[in-house]
């Protein structure tokens, strides 16, 4: 398993120095909102570009080695792989900073045809090297994708197996058999490698065309067949983090709880809807466009109520179950844990009243909308992956943090988020529009409320970094771990792959 | 008896991919580009059913890294082997025609066979998704060039 820590160290610390700069480089632009600088739409708008990449590649970095390093003990698997995976990814990060930082491409993350290629003023080469660096993430993702999924099928029989079937639809045959069903987190890894595959392909489609339309700017692509297109590799992947960060979740609270998170036929159900409605929510982001197929927009709007459904009953309320009078151990890794299902509740709960048609029609391209995904990627799948990295140095090292240290960080990063996240949301509620430099009034009073919760957040992001940085440096702990941590991860295979 | 009635219909693809590839020579004149993209979809499931068809039980269930390059690689060619601006040549030459069809059998036949030598199940998803790659395509890349 030392290999597996090593993958999955170099993923999670890349992801979390590229958190860290997106994180300032998001702080600069919510000033300009605020008004308390001003450096003008053309940085703005490439600061914008390159926060929204940067986040996107810092939480999926980090939630790929999370998955890596927890199926890893589920059996072998080839670090040479993840590395090509990582460095396909890196190089692809690279290519977008040089082309928003030099180039000062601003068509946004979405770089939704026409737009990148029409009035631009930005050199036509960082175009170019925007598209291609993001298809080197695509192609790095679509890498590990097939592992992960390769590694499940031969751990648990196949697609069937990988995903619970026969565990549901054949249960006498298949414990009489003496079969297991998979475990949450290879579940969760399954129903990722799957999505992410079918993401995966279409960002390559999406990125080969654009880049043929780039050399080529008399080829004419059919615009609402590439904002489909562009959305479902958008929308999919950004919303793949949460399930992959949710695995550590499904390892680290039953160790805090000391219960079993075991795998039940609800489990297996939620993921088959999750698989499903992944897939198919995306088209909640063309609810504006007339000229698309009415049917799908009923897609979109059922979709997005349906995502709710497994992720709430059964993942979010199984786990506040799991801690329900257990004598949790509170500590910074599962204080992070938990509250993470906190603010995926409610960053969902924001995301669905953005999906009901009606409510959209005021909400939509307003801030509610960096809300609510701002909600539960920083203050859910961020947190998650904190307390993964603090879970894992609390095994290390048999420390735990003092709870002043959590009253510190937990203040800032909750209470920061939360004032950060405010202003958003009222912003949004009140129509102030996103994407916007300069907002209509009253967006930067909101802004500037939003900007101080940044900067307490901030403050709880140094503590947080000081105290891991304390807690890996502390000496390992001797075999016979105190009482405050658990079992370490059990591994079915050892050794490494290679 | 699955088993057997899954490869027939494995053949009966490959089959019609093929006839689908060697089509420019004896079809001529040129269809919609989104149905000849649809057609070039069926070209690349041929040549990933002939895989599926030609399959053996693996040796083992480990991981054989090196071919996941040309597994990944095969899609990524798919889509290049498509340009656009090669559609007006292709068109006047109907070998040359036959010749990117091939190719396009081709990856769908690699995308399959070299993900199961990469490691057994990967194949059939690959070669899936190079199918939907191309069907996705059909939709809109290279719709038409404008004037």
């Amino acid at each position: 398993m030392h290999s597996a820590r090593r993958v999955m160290w170099w993923y999670v610390i890349s992801g979390f120095a590229v958190f860290v700069l997106m994180a300032i480089v998001g702080f600069v632009m919510k000033i300009e909102q605020a008004q308390w600088v001003s450096y003008g739409p053309g940085l703005f708008y490439s600061l914008m570009t390159l926060h929204a990449m940067g986040m996107i590649a810092a939480t999926v970095l980090c939630s790929m080695g999370i998955i890596w390093y927890v199926l890893r003990a589920e059996g072998p698997l080839d670090e040479r792989i993840a590395f090509w995976s990582y460095g396909l990814i890196v190089a692809g990060v690279a290519g977008v900073i040089v082309s928003v930082l030099i180039g000062h491409f601003g068509a946004a993350w979405t770089f939704l045809y026409p737009l990148p290629f029409v009035g631009t003023t930005w050199p036509w080469w960082a175009t170019g090297a925007f598209l291609m660096g993001t298809s080197l993430v695509t192609i790095g993702w679509t890498v590990w994708c097939t592992q992960i999924f390769g590694c499940v099928v031969n751990r648990y029989g196949g697609v069937r197996g990988a995903l619970g079937w026969d565990y549901i639809v054949h249960r006498k045959q298949f414990e009489a058999a003496g079969k297991e069903p998979p475990a949450p987190q290879a579940l969760a890894a399954a129903v990722v490698a799957i999505d992410g595959l079918l993401t995966g392909a279409a960002g390559m489609v999406i990125g080969v065309a654009l880049i043929a339309h780039w050399l080529i700017p008399s080829l004419i692509i059919d615009p609402l067949w590439a904002k489909n297109v562009t959305y479902f590799f958008g929308h999919s992947i950004a919303n793949l983090t949460i399930y992959m960060a949710v695995a550590a979740v499904y390892v680290a609270i039953p160790k805090y709880a000391r219960r079993e998170y075991h795998t039940s036929v609800p489990l297996v159900i939620a993921w088959w809807g999750t698989l499903l409605f992944v897939a198919t929510a995306y088209f909640h982001h063309l609810y504006m466009d007339f000229a698309q197929f009415r049917a799908l927009q009923y897609v979109g709007e059922i979709a997005s109520y349906g995502a709710a459904i497994p992720t709430v009953t059964v993942t979010i309320f199984g786990a506040a179950m799991l801690v329900y009078r257990s004598g949790m151990r509170w500590s910074m890794g599962s204080m992070f844990l938990y509250a993470g299902l906190i603010g995926w509740t409610v960053g969902g709960s924001a995301a669905l009243l953005d999906a009901t048609v009606p409510l959209n029609v005021d909400l939509h391209n307003t801030l509610w909308v960096p809300a609510h995904f701002h909600t539960y990627l920083l203050e859910g799948v961020m947190l998650f992956i904190f307390g993964w990295i603090f879970y894992v140095l609390e095994e290390r090292s048999g420390r735990i943090s003092s709870a002043l240290m959590r009253w510190i960080v937990g203040g800032g990063i909750f209470g920061g988020g939360a004032v950060f996240l405010l202003g958003f949301y009222a912003a949004g509620a009140s129509g102030v529009p996103r994407r916007y430099a300069l907002e209509p009034a009253p967006g930067p009073a909101m802004a500037s409320w939003s900007s101080l919760g940044v900067i307490i957040l901030f403050i709880g992001l140094a503590a947080l970094i000081y105290e891991a940085i304390r807690l890996a440096s502390a000496p390992k702990a001797a075999v016979a771990a105190t009482p405050a941590v658990h079992t370490t991860l059990q591994p079915q295979h050892e050794g490494a792959a290679s | 008896m699955k088993q057997a009635a899954g490869k027939a219909l494995a053949w009966a693809i490959a089959v019609l991919g093929f006839i689908i590839t060697i089509a420019p020579l004896v079809r001529h004149g040129d269809p919609a580009i989104p149905l000849h993209h649809v057609f070039h979809a069926i070209g690349i499931a041929g040549g990933a059913a002939l895989a599926v068809a030609l399959m053996r039980k693996p040796r083992d269930t480990n991981e054989h890294g090196a071919w996941l390059v040309p597994a990944a690689l095969a899609p990524l060619a798919m889509m290049f082997l498509m340009w656009p601006s090669t559609y007006q040549t292709l068109d006047q030459n109907p070998l040359l025609h036959v010749a990117d069809h091939a190719a396009l059998f081709l990856t769908g036949y690699v995308a399959v066979a070299a993900g199961q030598r990469y490691r057994a199940g990967t194949g059939i998803v690959l070669g899936v998704i190079t199918v939907l790659m191309a069907l996705t395509a059909a939709g809109g890349f290279g719709a038409y060039m404008g004037s």
